[in-house]
């Protein structure tokens, strides 16, 4: 039984990462004024690139990621371009650009693999046991014997709220998406706070998308993104846009899921239909119960124009 | 040394849309010299300093600094060649504290509880007095603390031209003279100073020299050594009207048939703060109708919260409110306005204007559901059009169309919108915090004015303002707020300035010997 246990929080954390990794480009972006809606999208995107980038390069895992990280700096780009200098609305430019990120990633995978009976597969990541800490009893599994990229998700996590609470520039970040127009009259460059706001959101959102074909798969599916892009979201939303908690939620929603799994494999008593609802009505009952709590960061979503009527 | 050139700005034009907001302004500032910038409301004051800090970009004209044509594009231009700007609206993240708005986009570094910049700013705040809690957010400041903020911001940045649009408006007649004070001191330590203010005492006691617009265009230019207070006020009132009503003096003694039916009645009202402590202690208060009830006070001690638990946008934590004998705790504020009581708000940017709404909207908000405005399912466009243009005449409002967004009205003009809406239909009851703040001299008057229609119609007014001429020009009886406390009532025919004052700073009203 303590093995079951034991083994259910190590594939949560596992299964976390991109969790973690999504919620953090969502608080990067966000902190800087831009709401991103195209996750779904653009974590299909980027593990088709990474999964394409590994297969190509005959099975080198980091060339795979930073395909898909480019992948997703891309779009992050192309958001900013969009929201920042055309100044069409957020919500609308994110769900064109999801609905477009889709048809590249089914694209890209049909161009470069085709229609195959078997498809083919790359190496997955392998648990890194780190000295002395993995030995600790059932900590040491869960937390110290998982693959390199969820010490990255942890190690990025801390980094980014040390940038945003901790440094003179954060706070300069910061002020961008809570008050444009104050930032802009303090001589802070408003356009490209956003811009890089944008791509870095962008960029770690493509990794996350990334950690899926590499971590689940092996391989490429059009359904593996499966609702992590909006599960981001309310993740992000319930940690308040401020990372750590952000992490911490990220666990939650994993557990959530794994839960669901686990009750199938376990049979338990209940239709799996509904097991594999659970991270959703966690997220559902998780929404309502912070969303009149939630401080958003003042300026999200809400384009700005200098020269523009005071809002 | 004679005094040098700062900046030189040459045929300034600006045009939004179809408004010609600036029509070629030729305007300076030199070291060590006040500059006062005065025009009525929407007169391109703000739309000036705006262009010379960065923010708004002029259609034509050029900029010389120190003598040198210069671009300056952004604020970060301006900022450059160190100039500052204390705009009109606060420019403040209002999440974040006081000392983090002030640290925004100055230096760099990693840990940005500065040791040497926060120290900078304590050595500032003491020699202007100027005292904030730098650990504070700013959202729980209230206003005259949220304006000091402001100034520290600039002063941290070593400037050497200063504009301050209208910095005093929302200060307390102590705390202006602090900041008058502070501002001859940064005069005489060189800087350039532009002070835009609709205040004639402010006027008198710190410029050098005045530059007066009118619909954008330069109206006049002297200096204050040659010109008398008489001719600054008909300057400012650009030539209209009658002689205000604040230049008359206090309201004389009111005859005892004057005295109405009690309308609001507070019996031991509390409100609590949102921190803990209450804000409103246990106040007693009665307004009849036909009678303003002036509630003087530094800003801070309670009168928020008060005009908020009796529109109901804030819960009385205990006491009772009532109106002609109705209990208002239990309502809330559209119950609250439907009976009749007219709001104006201290935060209208904030909490009383929707700036992507058009003006006529604007102006009957709250009221579209009455019989005049809308049948039982469609709002009658046509009769809010025209109570909005009726508005619109009335406070000279500087607009192309009742149907342009309000957002894009001068400050000044922002209020008058506020203030038209009370002032819509004839109330039961006005509750009115700081109506005149941002005002030019003309529309000021107009709103006393108002206020004392109100009254003759009626309606018992609670007129809320840390403008003690004011309250005396048109109060009935005085009552003084310290620390949510009434610290006694004054009647009209005995005020006096210096005793109002003492109650404002806690003293409390001797018992009269009878
Ligand atoms: N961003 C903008 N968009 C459109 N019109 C504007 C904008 N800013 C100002 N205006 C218009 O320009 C004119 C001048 O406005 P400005 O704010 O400079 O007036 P002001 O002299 O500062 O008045 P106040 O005393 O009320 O602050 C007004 O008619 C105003 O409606
Ligand atoms: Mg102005």
């Amino acid at each position: 039984m303590t093995d079951l246990v034991t083994d259910f929080f190590r594939v949560a954390v596992a299964v976390s990462v991109p969790y973690i990794l999504g919620g953090q480009a969502m608080t990067i972006s966000g902190r800087s004024g831009i709401f991103l809606v195209f996750n779904e999208g653009v974590m299909l995107a980027s593990a088709s690139a990474t999964f394409l980038a590994t297969f190509l390069s005959g099975g080198n895992i980091i060339i795979g990621l930073l395909a898909g990280a480019a992948m997703g700096g891309f779009f992050g780009l192309v958001m900013g371009y969009f929201s920042i200098t055309l100044k069409q609305n957020q919500f609308v430019v994110g769900l064109a650009l999801l609905v477009a990120a889709v048809g590249i990633a089914n694209f890209m995978y049909s161009v470069f693999i085709g229609v195959v009976i078997k498809p083919p597969q790359i190496p997955t990541l392998l648990p890194v046991h780190i000295p002395l800490l993995s030995d600790i009893p059932y900590l040491g599994p869960v937390l110290f014997s998982q693959n390199l990229m969820f010490y990255f998700a942890v190690i990025l996590s801390i980094l980014v709220w040390a940038f945003l609470y901790r440094t003179r520039y954060g706070l300069n970040f910061r002020s961008v998406g809570e008050n444009p127009r104050v930032a802009d009259s303090l001589g802070i460059n408003v356009s490209l706070t956003r811009y890089a706001g944008a791509v870095a959101g962008g960029i770690v959102m493509g990794i996350a998308g990334g950690y899926l074909p590499l971590y689940f798969t092996g391989t490429y599916t059009p359904s593996l993104v499966n609702g992590r892009g909006w599960i981001v979201i309310a993740l992000t939303l319930f940690g308040r846009w401020n990372p750590i908690p952000v992490m911490l939620g990220a666990l939650l929603f994993a557990a959530a899921e794994v839960f669901g799994i686990y009750g199938q494999i376990l049979n338990l008593p209940v239709p799996s239909q509904f097991l594999l609802m659970i991270p959703f009505i966690v997220t559902l009952a998780i929404l309502v119960q912070t969303y009149r709590k939630t401080e958003l960061p003042e300026g999200l979503a809400k384009n700005y124009d200098r020269e523009s009527a005071e809002d | 040394m004679p005094a040098e050139e700062l900046v030189r700005m040459t045929g300034i034009a600006k045009r939004f849309g179809d408004v010609l907001a600036l029509d070629h302004v030729d305007f300076g500032i030199t070291g060590g010299k006040v500059h006062a910038l005065l025009g009525e409301n929407g007169a391109g004051k703000t739309t000036l300093m705006n262009v010379l800090y960065g923010l708004y970009r002029a259609d034509e004209g050029r900029v010389e600094i120190k003598g040198k044509e210069m671009a300056i594009r952004t604020p970060r231009d301006a900022l450059r060649h160190r100039i500052a700007m204390v705009h009109q609206h606060f420019r403040l993240v209002s999440n974040f504290t006081s000392f983090e708005n002030i640290l925004l986009g100055t230096g760099r570094g990693l840990k940005f509880e500065a040791r040497a910049q926060r120290e900078k700013v304590e050595s500032i705040a003491r020699e202007y007095g100027l005292s904030v809690d730098l650990d504070a957010k700013v959202k729980a400041l209230p206003v005259g603390a949220q304006q000091r903020v402001e100034i520290l911001k600039v002063l941290a940045r070593d400037p050497l031209v200063l504009i301050l649009d209208e910095p005093t408006s929302s200060l307390t007649p102590q705390e202006a003279d602090v900041l008058l004070g502070a501002i001859k001191k940064l005069a005489m330590n060189g800087l350039g100073v532009v002070f835009i203010t609709h205040k004639v005492r402010e006027v008198m006691s710190i410029a050098d020299e005045i530059t007066v617009l009118n619909g954008g265009r330069v109206a006049g230019r002297l200096q204050v050594s040659e010109s008398g207070e008489k001719r600054l006020v008909e300057l400012m009132m650009g030539g209209r009207g009658a002689p205000p009503l604040l230049q008359a003096g206090p309201t004389p003694a009111r005859t005892s048939a004057a005295q109405g039916e009690p309308a609001l009645v507070l019996t031991s009202v509390s409100v609590g703060s949102g921190k803990g402590a209450s804000a409103v202690e246990e106040v007693d208060l009665a307004v009849r109708h036909g009678e303003i009830l002036g509630v003087a006070g530094v800003s801070g001690n309670g009168q928020r919260e008060l005009a908020e638990a009796i529109m109901c946008v804030r819960r009385a934590g205990s006491g009772s409110i009532k109106l002609d004998g109705i209990e208002l705790t239990r309502l809330n504020t559209k119950q609250v306005i439907s009976m009749g009581v007219g709001y104006i708000p201290e935060d209208r940017m904030g909490d009383g204007i929707l700036p992507s709404m058009t003006i006529a909207e604007n102006i009957v908000l709250g009221r579209e559901h009455s019989p005049s405005f809308s049948d039982r399912f469609a709002l009658n466009r046509k009769a809010m059009g025209a109570a909005a243009l009726r508005g619109v005449e009335d406070y000279n409002i500087k607009t192309t169309s009742v149907e342009a967004h309000a957002g894009v009205l001068s400050g000044g003009n922002v209020q008058k919108i506020l203030i038209a809406r009370a002032f819509l239909t004839q109330c039961k009851f006005l509750v009115a915090h700081n109506p005149t703040r941002g005002l030019d001299i003309a529309a000021t008057d107009h709103v006393l004015r108002s206020l004392v229609k109100q009254k003759e119609g009626g309606a018992g007014v609670l007129l809320i303002s840390e403008d003690l001429d004011e309250l005396m020009a048109v109060s009935d009886r005085i009552c003084v707020l310290f620390k949510g406390q009434v610290m006694g009532v004054v009647e009209a025919g005995s005020y006096d300035k210096y005793e109002i004052g003492a109650m404002m700073a806690g003293k409390k009203k001797e018992a009269s010997a009878s």
